[in-house]
């Protein structure tokens, strides 16, 4: 069954890079814009699980992104946008079969 | 929701204290409402939303074990209620007064479809016509000013004036040659523009008054348009081509001169520059009446040379008088400076001058023969004086009854 779902998923990965559709829109993944180290947007999330002056915890479709830094603050919060100010120092994704993700650590 | 909005509306500041803060603050994204400027304070929270969206989040707090005070209320609603409301509300009035007061007024003059005829020479006769910056809308009756433009203007065959707001779009249109069209049916002669020696007479249209080789003077008819009544001798008969024309009476003709060019010029040996330093002062100054108020700026001008460039918005009244004159004055600090150019240096200055004149007064493709300079130095001054040959074309028509070129 994960087999087939994953030859589904990598079918609609080919699908999408054939046609040049904007992944976000087509495998509703979040959408995450970085201003230098200075203000982290997030459009599609799932929500604010956790949030302190230094790590900011957000859900997403699969799996969690935490935003860790200094003097953090919450600009905006929607439905499902967000803005992060602050001293950005790590960008973390725990994706939802337990492998983390990539981590982004501005220099 | 922009800053303005949020202000327009009224805003509170809250704190959040519980231990699900996270959860209450994502509930309530997710009924709509917005937060912003979340901050963590240690042992509480504190964001910001629109003063209508607090009862709102009061269920959502009790379902979330959160609790919700109140530390600061901002923008309009509130500042409207407190002790300054009565002076926040004079101040409402008559700011919105002031915009509404400002907006009945002619700020600016837009003109549109000028080709020939410069910006400044329209504007200077709107002036004169009644439509001038700083004048009262519903004081600039349109239509009379249009006519008094033409009036005015003669080289104008249309102007249309539209007030948008604070603007006064202003369209004109210059007359075309079209319209000179009646002129050229008028009966016209070709006569000399300037003295010279024929050297070449192509008769297109009318009689030839003149041969190769003939002196003529300014003035003097060259081709005579059909019909006579001109005086000047050397009258031979018609052209084949005038004949074929018929009833036409406009002399034409390509009719090429040798003319000569005496042109003097000078320079100074020692050269007076008077240039601007850099250094610039500038002062405000409300007049009224004769009496001049110095809003700004210096009382005395604190430079020995100085040129001053003004500025000046006039109120007038309604029967045009200055009523009062904001005049915004700069002054520019002026060095002089001498420079010895020398006999050499003089000598070409002064030659450059005098074929600059010449340039002015020959004829677009005129040929150039010969030249001769020659140099005098007089009163420290180099003299340089040009004489040049050329062969040109000297024909210009003249409509008969119009005063000599």
């Amino acid at each position: 069954m994960a087999a087939k779902a994953r030859g589904l998923s990598g079918a609609a990965h080919r699908l999408a890079e054939g046609l040049e559709l904007p992944k976000d829109v087509f495998f509703d993944l979040p959408r995450v814009v970085l201003i230098g180290n200075l203000q982290v947007s997030v459009e599609n999330h799932r929500g604010l699980l956790s949030y302190d002056g230094q790590t900011l915890t957000l859900g997403l479709q699969s799996g969690r992104l935490i935003v860790c830094g200094q003097d953090l603050v919450v600009g905006f919060i929607g439905s499902s946008e967000l803005t992060v100010t602050g001293r950005v120092q790590t960008l973390r994704f725990e994706l939802a079969d337990g492998a983390a993700g990539p981590k982004l650590a501005p220099d | 929701m922009s800053g303005a909005l949020r202000y327009t509306l009224g805003y509170l500041r809250i704190e959040l204290r519980g231990t699900a803060v996270a959860r209450f603050v994502q509930a309530a994204a997710h009924e709509g409402i917005e937060f912003w400027d979340l901050r963590y304070r240690g042992q509480a929270y504190e964001a910001s939303l629109l003063a209508r969206d607090f009862r709102r989040v009061r269920p959502l707090a009790r379902r979330t074990h959160t609790r919700v005070r109140i530390v600061g209320r901002s923008g309009l609603p509130f500042r409207l209620r407190g002790p300054a409301r009565q002076a926040t509300l004079l101040g409402l009035v008559l700011f919105i007064g002031l915009i509404y007061l400002l907006g009945s007024f002619v700020w600016r003059i837009e003109i549109t479809g000028i080709v020939g005829v410069s910006e400044d020479v329209v504007l200077c006769a709107l002036d004169q016509s009644g439509l001038r910056v700083g004048q009262p809308r519903r004081w600039v009756d349109t239509r009379a000013v249009e006519t008094e433009l033409l009036t005015r203007m003669p080289g104008l065959s249309w102007v249309g004036i539209e007030l948008h707001g604070m603007v006064a779009i202003v369209t004109v249109v210059e007359k075309s040659a079209r319209e000179d069209l009646a002129a050229e049916m008028l009966p016209a002669d070709v006569v000399a523009a300037k003295d010279g020696v024929i050297e070449m007479l192509v008769v297109l249209h009318g009689q030839a008054r003149v041969d190769e080789g003939q002196r003529v003077q300014a003035g003097q008819v060259l081709i005579a348009g059909e019909g006579g009544g001109v005086s000047s001798g050397g009258a031979r008969g018609p052209t084949p081509g005038a004949a074929a024309a018929g009833a036409g009476l406009r002399a034409r003709g390509i009719v090429k001169a040798r003319v000569t060019y005496e042109l003097e010029a000078e320079a100074p040996l020692l050269r007076v520059i008077v240039r601007r330093t850099g250094e610039q002062q500038q002062r405000a100054v409300l007049r009224v009446g004769v009496r001049d108020i110095i809003l700004s700026g210096p009382r005395e001008v604190p430079f020995e040379l100085y040129e001053e460039s003004p500025d000046s918005l006039a109120w007038r009244g309604g029967t045009g008088e200055v009523l009062a004159e904001l005049v915004s004055i700069t002054y520019h600090e002026l060095e002089r400076i001498e420079e010895y150019l020398g006999p050499d240096g003089a000598r070409l200055e002064a030659e450059a001058a005098a074929r600059e004149e010449l340039g002015r007064h020959l004829v677009p493709g005129a040929i150039l023969l010969g030249q001769q300079v020659s140099e005098r130095v007089a009163n420290d001054s180099m003299v340089v004086r040009l004489i040049v040959e050329a062969i040109e074309d000297i024909g210009l028509t003249r409509i008969r009854g119009s005063p000599a070129p």
